[in-house]
């Protein structure tokens, strides 16, 4: 199934599917959890790591249980404070 | 050590210079910085007195660990009675000077009364005077830095300085040091205008010393170690906190046409990213590059242009060269908060919000209340001189432009908003909390910040307590009342007495932060004497606080934080639930209903 992502305030490395502006899409298996894209997408290891899917909040202890559906919206956000 | 040991008192109105020695009791109990010298504050003014009367005092104060070797180092306060609140202020700026005085061989520097005539301190090493500055009154911050150096033949010498704002005591007034680094909130620096002093210029050469170099330098390696590879770090160089604009929006927290809304249709045109490429019939780009602080390893700060072409700086030669760029807070308030998609424009009422020592965030939340004023048709353009309907770039500039000068409508924006929102009849439309405007951050969508904010000691404050991964995670409010006090002592003690920045949080933690303060200092320090220290710092501000006449009533938000739905984003639906957190504050703090501390936890800490 594919997966539409949208990083917010990319800074990373070039992650294939994602483009410079952090929008994208990911082809994953069926049945895969917020986690596994998230592993996929490299910032699962930044603590913090806050995601939204569909615009919806998925907290971090759900990650791994969260199955997601064809088509869906990961929103990722970076652990960041304003000053 | 840690310490220079040497605290400067100027009495203004005597225009005298007095040394005296730093009171290490005092120091052991609150640390530096912000602690110290609000019980220096206490002790040496009543908290009753209003904050532009003689009778305040102004203080320039240092950490422990300011101009030493640890990771951001750079950091000072200016502490004092707010032109804002009224309440206690803490405002911390970063660059250089603090560390300059420091330097010089002072670890504060003592305000009190009025000088007769404009002045500015100049301190060099041992040698303290006050000198003449009527021929640099009347002139912005851009003007004088330059001036005060080459009057002292010196392009070395650090500045900190008001420009026209602080000298016609526009409330929310910065101090301003090294043209572009600000100890922005609460309106120190009318309160160094309402002095009549206009700079404190340093010059030092004297080091910094600590108790065990080792234990101390072995301290520093590691929190380097840790800061260096840390992808926070990297997002902070790439990206600076502008990078929080997208964060914000997408997640339905960003304050938007004076909180109407919390999402901006303009953020692509605002955001990190657009700050980075091409714009305009020239093809500028925003963003020039990034500039560290005195010993910082991150360089968060922005250094920015605008189109030489924009209608902002036609005939206008001292805005086309680069200066002070956009960082989250001055970008949300500048353009979310009062609906302006014009980077250019932005960048602009930025640049003059440092040329003339404003506080951005204030600005802009002034400047959004007077739009839904205009809106609602309460003000109108016969008064204002420009559309100040949410969105107009002219209104944003010109206002800027009379706000610093003190003239035209501007001059009423620079009431703030509370003032200005009473004066004309519509006081729900004030976005503050103890008089002083929301950072960027809706308190419906963040119900800890809603907490963090309501009981801010300065008021509205998004530097005070640290649930952004909470509030990101769930707008629950189980749990958040903890967090936010938590974070409030720990930050208190940890950055904002020590010397050291914020921006190193998400890197470095409490414990690498106190074997820093443990090498520089002769007694022991740990995480646990951090977070002791940071609750004695928290009820001394409050004590002060309620001696000044603040209580419960003031620990509240805004109606429409309170009673009107977020309209969109994550927390459509939602209010601020303040109510449900308050009381457990209260509780876990040890204070009383009334939101006093209770006799057994002023004994506790030493307080009573």
């Amino acid at each position: 199934m594919r997966i539409n992502i949208k990083l917010v305030a990319h800074s990373g490395a070039p992650i294939p599917g994602i483009g410079p502006d952090g929008e994208g899409n990911l082809d994953v298996p069926d049945g895969a959890t917020l986690a596994d894209v998230l592993s996929k997408l490299d910032v699962a290891k930044e603590k913090l790591t806050m995601a939204l899917v569909n615009e919806a909040v998925v907290r971090p202890a759900m990650h791994h249980e969260h199955c997601l559906n064809d088509g869906d919206l990961v929103t990722v956000f970076p652990p960041i404070e304003g000053g | 050590m840690g310490w220079a040991g040497k605290v400067l008192r100027v009495k203004l109105t005597e225009g005298t210079c007095e040394s005296e020695p730093l009171n290490m009791a005092w120091a052991e109990q609150f640390l530096g910085q912000r602690g110290l010298a609000t019980k220096y504050l206490i002790e040496n003014m009543d908290p009753s007195v209003d904050a532009l009367d003689p009778g305040n005092v102004l203080i320039f104060a240092n950490g422990p660990l300011t101009g030493s070797m640890a990771p951001t180092a750079g950091r000072y306060s200016v502490i004092t009675k707010g032109a804002l609140t009224n309440a206690v202020a803490c405002s911390n700026s970063g660059g250089k000077v603090g560390a300059e005085i420091k330097l010089a061989g002072w670890d504060m520097v003592i305000i009190e009364g009025k000088s007769p005539k404009p002045v500015y301190l100049w301190i060099d090493d041992d040698h303290v005077e006050l000198r003449d500055a009527e021929h640099l009154w009347g002139r912005s911050v851009w003007d004088i830095e330059p001036a005060i150096k080459a009057e002292l033949s010196d392009p070395s010498i650090k500045v900190a300085s008001i420009g026209r704002a602080g000298e016609q005591m526009v409330r929310f007034a910065c101090v301003v040091n090294e043209l572009h680094r600000a100890a922005g909130r609460s309106g120190v620096g009318a309160v160094m205008g309402s002095k009549n002093l206009k700079a404190v210029a340093a010059r030092g050469s004297k080091g910094v010393t600590v108790h065990d170099p080792k234990k101390f330098m072995a301290a520093v390696a590691h929190a380097k170690s840790t800061l260096q590879p840390h992808p926070v770090r990297q997002r902070f160089i790439k990206l600076g906190t502008h990078a929080m604009l997208d964060v914000t929006h997408n997640y339905g927290s960003l304050p938007t046409r004076n909180e109407r809304d919390v999402q901006f249709e303009g953020v692509d045109k605002l955001n990190a990213a657009a700050s980075q490429k091409p714009h305009g019939p020239n093809d500028t780009v925003n963003l020039i590059t990034n500039k560290a602080c005195f010993g910082c390893t991150i360089a968060c700060g922005r250094i920015a242009q605008i189109d030489p072409d924009h209608f902002s700086i036609q005939n206008k030669p001292q805005y086309h060269t680069a200066s002070g760029g956009l960082e989250y807070e001055n970008v949300f308030a500048l353009g979310s908060m009062v609906g302006v998609d014009d980077i250019d424009a932005v960048t602009f009422a930025n640049f003059v919000c440092n040329e003339d020592g404003m506080d951005t965030i204030s600005f802009g939340g002034s400047l959004a209340a007077a739009m839904e004023l205009y809106e609602e048709g309460i003000i109108t353009k016969e008064q204002t001189g420009v559309d100040l309907s949410f969105g107009s770039a002219e209104g944003l500039v010109k206002m800027a432009e009379e706000c610093a000068k003190g003239v035209g409508f501007g001059a009423e924006i620079g009431l703030g908003s509370k003032r200005l929102c009473e004066k004309y009849g519509h006081p729900e439309f004030a976005m503050v909390v103890k008089g002083q405007e929301f950072p960027g951050y809706d308190a419906r969508a963040m119900q800890g910040m809603a907490l963090a904010y309501a009981t801010s000691n300065r008021g509205a404050c998004h530097l005070r307590a640290s649930p952004f991964a909470s509030d990101f995670e769930t707008t629950e409010t189980p749990g958040k009342a903890e967090i936010v006090r938590t974070t409030q002592d720990e930050r208190a003690a940890m950055f904002d007495s020590a010397g050291i920045c914020a921006f190193i949080a998400a890197a470095v933690n409490i414990d690498q932060i106190a074997a820093m303060l443990d090498g520089a200092l002769e007694t022991e320090w740990t995480a646990d004497r951090i977070r002791e220290t940071g609750e004695r710092i928290w009820n001394l501000e409050r004590i002060f606080n309620i001696k000044a006449g603040m209580g419960r009533k003031d620990d509240t938000l805004p109606d429409r934080m309170l009673h009107t739905p977020a309209p969109s984003g994550t927390a459509k639906g939602q209010v601020a639930k303040l109510d449900e957190m308050l009381p457990e504050y209260y509780e876990m703090r040890g204070w009383d209903e009334e939101g006093e501390p209770r006799g057994q936890t002023l004994t506790r800490l030493g307080l009573a």
